[in-house]
């Protein structure tokens, strides 16, 4: 008799393995910045080489997500679940007890690998494997696993940099792991392969994990190096155009990995510019607010950081309330304004009074809460709900290599550009809000262009499988098949 | 008037404006003219873009009007002195050069469509009579 876990019935059970899974890495990703310095002085690592550490944990983070799509078809996905949770906990466990630097970075980019391939496993049943009453609560866990623990990041990074230790905050990452793989355990019900016939896409997952290898090397050589020197610039070039070459091949290969053509309609693209937008000016954001208040007492710093939980709280039950609702875009849309203004009230963080930190994370939280998680959802539900992983997995790898390479520049750009380190950081915040409001205008004007109009989701035809939750117009659809004057002339003619 | 007309006209007499300020004033008083100026001209072009029927020819010079205003924006505040002051006069330039291409290739296509349409009457008739006749065919409606 195959084995049943006793919560597999369980939508609760469901929802902490996603929780317990998710939350550990990505808040780490916002509160190790605080902890670089005990880092490097405990375990002899240099500036350069735990920015590359991080780097590279991050590419494994966006690469893990196109290697859980493929294991996910060929694989029996709740087996390796197990796997993945079990991959984490050794990864965290070796981290935190790290003897040698070389043992601390080969756990860091165990747990960034493990935490993609587990959210791809975990988050897409939760999603769509319970009834649609479910969704809104899901949505709001989602958002607050994907934000929520990035906006508590800088928190808890802070009083453990307060603590003058690190390692405490790892075994409790590593504690954390193991509920997660408990829960995994006690939430099992064996499942079979999605498509044992497709091939392995073995030119997706080169592309992927070369592109992201390339551009994150590239981009945490910023530290000792300058943007212009070929150890930067040739791997970061190198690494974006192969996560490009990467979008296009899989837009026209026969059996893509991901639905790239099915994505190339209105909503889901103008998603995936607001995920990507938002997802790289707020960790640039957040990473120059701790640069400019490195000198301060990290444990004050921590407190300051409060807002911008609460704004990912607020945000998270805001969007469980609109779920079922047409206002799912215009939520996304408030979301870049928010953003945008949290980072015009931080340009002056390097030099002004500590209450612009208060105000402008708490409207970063609000804005970013408000955009990357529902802007996923905005993807998904123009598809249909059987593609909803393959749908996670590409903005997710589009979201990580766009949050976490653009944030390295800018903090270089932050310690470069300007003729003191308060002015350099005052144009970096310049930029980051010029990327979040960008991304908000192209994201509204493909709307606009599309002529889409706010619609409900149909939440139980989506969860059906065979339809979308929404109709998604053709891009430009409001601009295709214009009149051009010959073919009027010959009209009137 | 249509959308091709006005948007073009625009850009035309934006970008003349900063080249003429390229000369008459200095670089910091330049930088937030260019800013202004190559906001407005993104701006414009893409709310000029939303139209329907602006045709192939139209669509390339918008979307490179769109990257160059963009450019002036983002080269206005990265840049200053000397360096700057060139680059304001020629992205001034390219852009009143591409918005009188654009009036130009409008023009000729609204005359190429009245002569297919009628050949008796572009060449013939005055300009009035052109305009009338295009009003009565409903030609000068394209645009909406």
């Amino acid at each position: 008799m195959r084995f049943r876990g006793p919560l597999a019935d369980s939508y609760l059970g469901a929802v902490a393995l996603v929780v317990f899974a998710l939350i550990p890495y990505l808040a780490l990703t916002s509160a190790i910045t605080p902890l670089d310095p005990i880092l490097a002085k405990d375990l002899g690592l240099s500036k350069q080489a735990l920015q590359l550490t991080t780097g590279l944990a991050n590419a494994a983070y966006a690469f893990g997500t196109v290697l859980a799509v493929q294991f996910a078809v060929h694989l029996r996905g709740r087996r390796m679940l197990i796997l993945y949770a079990t991959l984490f906990v050794i990864g965290s466990i070796v981290a935190a007890w790290a003897p040698t630097s070389g043992l601390f970075i080969a756990g860091r980019v165990l747990q960034g690998m493990c935490t993609s391939l587990m959210l791809i496993a975990a988050v897409p049943p939760l999603v769509i494997g319970w009834p649609a009453s479910k969704m809104p609560w899901t949505g709001a866990t989602m958002n607050m696993c994907v934000f929520g623990a990035v906006a508590l990041g800088p928190v808890i990074g802070g009083v453990q940099a307060g603590a003058a230790a690190w390692r405490p905050l790892f075994w409790i990452i590593a504690g954390t792991g193991a509920v997660a793989l408990l829960f995994a355990v006690l939430t099992f019900e064996d499942v079979g392969p999605q498509d044992h016939s497709a091939p392995w896409d073995w030119v997706a997952i080169v592309l992927a994990g070369g592109g992201c290898a390339a551009a994150f090397f590239g981009s945490a050589q910023l530290q000792t190096h300058s943007l212009t020197s070929l150890i930067v610039l040739a791997p970061l070039l190198v690494g974006v155009a192969m996560v490009v070459t990467l979008v296009i091949y899989q837009y026209t290969v026969r059996r893509p990995l991901m639905p790239v053509r099915q994505l190339s309609t209105t909503f889901p693209v103008a998603g995936i510019v607001v995920a990507m937008s938002a997802g790289a000016a707020s960790v640039a954001v957040i990473e120059l607010v701790q640069t400019a208040l490195a000198a301060k007492d990290p444990t004050h710093t921590a407190m300051l950081f409060w807002p911008q939980f609460g704004g990912a709280l607020v945000t998270a039950a805001l969007f469980g309330a609109l779920f079922r609702t047409r206002f799912i875009p215009v939520l996304v849309l408030c979301g870049t304004v928010l953003l945008s203004g949290g980072a015009a009230v931080l340009v002056g963080v390097a030099s002004g009074p500590q209450m612009l930190v208060l105000v402008g994370s708490g409207l970063v939280g609000l804005g970013v809460g408000a955009s990357v998680s529902p802007a996923l959802f905005m993807a998904g539900f123009s598809v249909r709900s059987a593609q909803i992983q393959r749908v996670f997995a590409l903005i997710e790898l589009l979201r990580g290599v766009a949050a976490f390479m653009v944030a390295p520049i800018l903090l270089h750009l932050a310690l470069t550009v300007g003729a003191t380190p308060a002015a350099g950081i005052s144009t970096a915040m310049w930029v980051s809000l010029g990327i979040a409001a960008g991304g908000g205008a192209l994201s509204l004007y493909i709307v606009l262009l599309g002529r889409a109009r706010l619609q409900r989701p149909d939440l139980e035809r989506w969860e059906g499988g065979d339809e979308p939750a929404w109709e998604s117009p053709p891009l430009a659809a409001g601009i295709r098949g214009e009149a051009t004057a010959p073919r009027l002339v010959r009209e009137i003619g | 008037m249509t959308s091709r007309f006005v948007s073009n006209l625009f850009v035309l007499v934006a970008a003349s404006f900063l080249l003429a300020a390229r000369f008459a004033f200095g670089a910091p008083a330049l930088r937030w003219l260019a800013f202004g100026v190559g906001g407005l001209v993104v701006l414009v072009v893409a709310g000029a873009f939303l139209a329907r029927g602006r045709g192939p020819a139209q669509r390339g010079l918008d979307v490179v009007l769109a990257l160059i205003g963009g450019w002036t924006v983002v080269s206005s505040l990265s840049f200053s002195g000397s360096v700057l002051l060139w680059l304001a006069l020629l992205e001034a330039a390219a852009m009143a050069g591409l918005a009188l291409i654009g009036l130009i290739l409008h023009e000729a296509v609204m005359e190429s469509a009245v002569t297919r349409w009628d050949p008796l009457l572009a060449p013939a008739a005055g300009w009035g009579d052109g305009v009338s006749q295009r009003q009565h065919a409903g030609v000068a409606g394209w645009e909406r």
